[in-house]
């Protein structure tokens, strides 16, 4: 028992997803929910990453495409495509991945810090990342990828 | 209530009492005040000064019992009102509101500042006395307006007539009785009466009452307290047969009772029935109370409750998802093609006009009047007067006019920082006025109305008016605009909203705070409001805000441009039309204008404006700030509706030309357009160089 409650404690609660052909994850305690895609209403002069806002049980809530906003092109359309729905200070906001694939909890000891590779921003939205056998998969700082969060979180 | 909950609500009492203070002391300042007048101001700092005993705010209590004592000798002749009296008198005044305030956030009281105040009150009262050991005991006011003082036996007399509920709750007359021997010596009779024959006995019913006399010196309100439980359980009479040995100034008390009956926000229910009160007809000498709400002053029926503000808000989040669910049920009737006439859509008419009333009828809990952010208005022009040596009035109109809640505490800012301009940058001074043949004292004019679905607060002065040539030069060497650009007056005007722009050559610790009118527009925009300047050389501004009535509910235009369905609100729609090809002519690269009966409007492309796509040949014609309407392109019209507001700032971020958003009845999103905001933007856009805040970060580069 002991040695379990141990390594929980050590252990990182990550949601695992697709998009652009590369694996992510975000922090499970952000993810407010998952939810089918449904048609966005288009915002005016917003940023191409912003596809606009959907009704979340009457709360009118952004959905960010991460794929472009990571700069790999917008994520093609399909039925299958799946709305993370993540809270971010008092944010709630929602980011549009093709799929949702495991939920993972990792030993903290197994997460290795993003390699400087110079370039501030692009370093940025990554955190962290977990080696696989078949790749690896990132972990999104939210702080980064969310622009409007950018206050709240620094 | 905990105990910080009471000092919450003591503080919020406290601003009330100020308000009526300063209204009492403006009174004074012209001159002509009935004793009433004085009275009332009296017991404004009595009542501040008893709440703030109780609460050991020492600072507080000795500068307001040194105001009370002034305000007495004025009161009772031993002191004639003049200018220098009533100067001290409004000082002191501000002064109280300060400590108020200090007290309210635990700052530290300026000791020196406080001296000098009280200083100013030796001049009429002669050096403090050593009354101050009076000041400290101040007791923790006991709640009871007719109670006695400690020690005195009183004989109080208690008529309980449990129902049946009350033994089905677990509570025990004889108990009860018992327990209040605590309090002082019982003498209690039952009275059987009531108690049928025994063949018609319901077992179940409580046929016995009980007189009960009780010695004791505790307050009323303590006897109350102690049935509480039970109170909704029987009928209860506590009646004091002792003489009523009132304090001197009963109402103060009642005020000060006030502070502890009272909880949550500032929110006023009228209620036109007060309690049903078994008043004891015998007995004149005996104070006779159903409850401890019932100390209010006799002919003042208007009931009010305090309600925590969240609460209200709940309910009108409530009643918007209401009319969502409406408009989903409308549509899906449409859809079933239910005929007309037939009962359920009847039934659905009926439906809709109802949550259209419980719609108004909750907003309107949330509507109060403006006047108590008009009434700290004067503090902020007396000050402004003060601090630049000028000399102006303020006057104020339409003080009823009722607006939202949330919209009078997100206003005071934007107003104080407005009346702070008007004095400093608007009135001129007194040789000046004098010498331009006007008084030496200026007028503030400031006002509020209802017009066409929103509110319009206007700020007015008499001063000199906006310098033009100076407001450009100085946009000129701000780099705000181009050195050579030709603009119209009202363009000018406009340019003291841009950010970074103030006209104060030296900055003045009075406006030139470093926040500029541009932090009050955009506090304005964030209020779905927009603000407008004119102005007249010589004869002075006026700067004007409107804002919408409710922060919740609209009626809207459905409209479509390039597929996106958008909502323009109706109090800014004033026709639409289908014009012919030949009505359009362009002038100039990119600009359009519609004849309509004579007169050529501007024309913009709500698509493009949006970046959609090009709009269609439908115009909906839209009020505008600037002289003419404007007529905006865009591909067809549906219907009209009433739509809920919801906030995109909430998880996003404000959208120029955007309002809102709504929900409509399928659950989509729909954007609400601000089209003054749009126009505003798109003309200025076209018009000066003002640079467009660009899509701020590019994407961030992939891993």
């Amino acid at each position: 028992m002991q040695v379990s409650s141990q390594s929980q404690s050590q252990h990182r609660e990550l949601v695992a997803f697709r998009t652009a052909d590369q694996d992510f994850s975000v922090d499970i305690m952000s993810v407010r929910e998952i939810r089918m895609w449904s048609h966005a209403t288009k915002l005016p002069n917003a940023p191409e990453y912003v596809c606009g806002v959907i009704n979340l049980r009457g709360a009118v809530v952004p959905i960010i495409d991460l794929s472009a906003r990571l700069g790999s092109g917008d994520t093609p359309t399909s039925d299958r495509n799946v709305i993370i729905i993540i809270g971010i200070g008092s944010k709630t906001v929602g980011i549009l991945v093709e799929a949702v694939f495991d939920i993972l909890s990792v030993p903290q000891s197994e997460i290795q810090p993003p390699p400087d590779l110079g370039g501030e921003k692009g370093v940025a939205a990554i955190d962290g990342l977990i080696p696989r056998d078949d790749g690896m998969i990132r972990i999104v700082n939210l702080g980064r990828v969310v622009p409007i969060a950018d206050s709240l979180v620094n | 209530m905990s105990d910080s909950d009471l000092l919450q609500t003591f503080f919020q009492e406290c601003e009330d009492l100020l308000t009526l203070m300063d209204e009492g002391l403006r009174e004074l300042q012209k001159g002509d005040a009935p004793d009433e007048t004085i009275n009332s101001v009296f017991r404004s700092v009595h009542s501040i000064k008893g709440g703030a005993g109780a609460f050991n705010l020492s600072d507080l209590v000795k500068f307001s019992h040194r105001f009370e004592t002034l305000l007495d000798e004025l009161r009772s002749h031993r002191l004639v009102l003049n200018d220098r009296i009533v100067g001290t008198l409004l000082t002191s005044g501000d002064y109280l509101a300060d400590l108020v305030e200090d007290a309210s956030k635990g700052r530290a009281v300026d000791e020196e500042r406080m001296e000098r105040h009280l200083a100013n009150f030796d001049e009429f009262l002669g050096e403090e006395n050593d009354d101050q050991d009076t000041i400290v005991t101040f007791q923790p006011v006991s709640l009871d307006i007719g109670s006695h003082q400690k020690g005195q036996n009183r004989e109080v007399l208690i008529v309980l007539r449990p129902y049946k509920s009350l033994l089905f709750a677990g509570h025990e007359p004889l108990l009860l009785i018992r327990g209040l021997q605590e309090m002082g010596l019982v003498e209690a009779t039952v009275s059987t009466e009531l108690l049928p024959h025994f063949d018609a006995l319901d077992l179940e019913e409580v046929y016995l009452s009980w007189r009960i006399k009780l010695q004791t010196d505790e307050p009323l309100d303590d006897i109350w307290a102690y049935f509480e439980f039970v109170k909704e359980d029987c009928d209860l009479e506590i009646t004091d047969f002792s003489e009523p040995d009132l304090e001197a100034d009963p109402s103060v008390d009642l005020d000060l009772n006030a502070f502890f009956q009272s909880q949550g926000a500032t929110l006023e229910i009228e209620e036109n029935e007060t309690l049903e009160t078994p008043k004891k007809e015998s007995d004149p000498g005996a104070e006779s109370r159903t409850g401890p709400d019932a100390a209010s002053p006799p002919g003042k029926m208007v009931k009010t409750i305090r309600v925590d503000l969240s609460r209200v808000d709940n309910l009108v989040n409530a009643v918007g998802e209401l009319v969502i669910q409406q408009a989903t049920l409308s549509q899906a009737l449409k859809t079933i093609r239910v005929p007309a006439g037939s009962e359920v859509a009847q039934g659905l008419d009926d439906l809709n006009q109802l949550s259209r009333e419980l719609q108004e009828r909750v907003m309107s809990i949330r509507a109060q009047q403006i006047r108590p952010l008009f009434q700290r208005m004067f503090r902020i022009v007396r000050e402004a007067c003060a601090a630049t040596g000028k000399k102006a009035v303020l006057e104020t109109d339409g003080d009823t006019t009722e607006v939202d809640t949330a919209v009078i505490e997100r206003l005071a800012d934007p107003l104080t920082h407005m009346l702070r301009n008007a004095v400093d940058h608007g009135i001129e001074s007194p040789e000046t006025r004098i010498a331009s043949g006007k008084p030496d004292s200026g007028t503030v004019r400031l006002s509020a109305e209802h017009r066409s679905g929103r509110v319009v607060i206007t700020v007015r002065d008499d001063g000199a008016g906006i310098n033009r040539a100076k407001v450009k030069q100085i946009a000129e060497t701000k780099g705000l605009i181009q050195t050579d650009s030709e603009l119209s007056d009202a363009e000018i005007d406009a340019l003291l909203f841009l950010p970074g722009f103030s006209t104060a050559t030296d900055v003045s610790n009075l406006s030139g705070r470093g926040v500029g009118m541009d932090v009050v527009r955009n506090e304005i925009q964030s209020l779905g409001g927009r603000i407008s300047i004119s102005s007249q050389p010589g004869s002075g501004t006026q700067m004007t805000i409107s804002l919408p009535l409710t922060l919740a509910v609209m009626d809207g235009m459905v409209v479509e441009v390039a597929g996106q369905t958008l909502v323009i609100p109706i109090s800014a729609i004033i026709e639409t039309l289908r014009p012919a090809d030949e009505e359009y002519s362009r002038i100039g690269p990119g600009q359009t204008v519609l004849s309509v009966r004579g007169t050529y409007l501007p024309v913009l492309d709500l698509g493009e404006c949006l970046g959609f796509g090009a709009g269609g040949d439908v115009v909906i014609i839209v009020e505008s700030d600037g002289e003419l309407p404007v007529a905006l392109r865009v591909d067809e019209i549906y219907d009209q509706r009433h739509v809920v507001i919801k906030s995109l700032e909430q998880n996003y971020e404000q959208i120029p030309g955007v309002a809102a958003a709504t929900v409509f009845g399928d659950g989509r999103v729909a954007l609400i357009l601000d089209p003054t905001g749009l126009i505003e933007r798109q003309l200025t856009t076209r018009g000066t160089s003002a640079p467009q805040p660009q899509q701020e970060e590019a994407a961030i580069a992939g891993v």
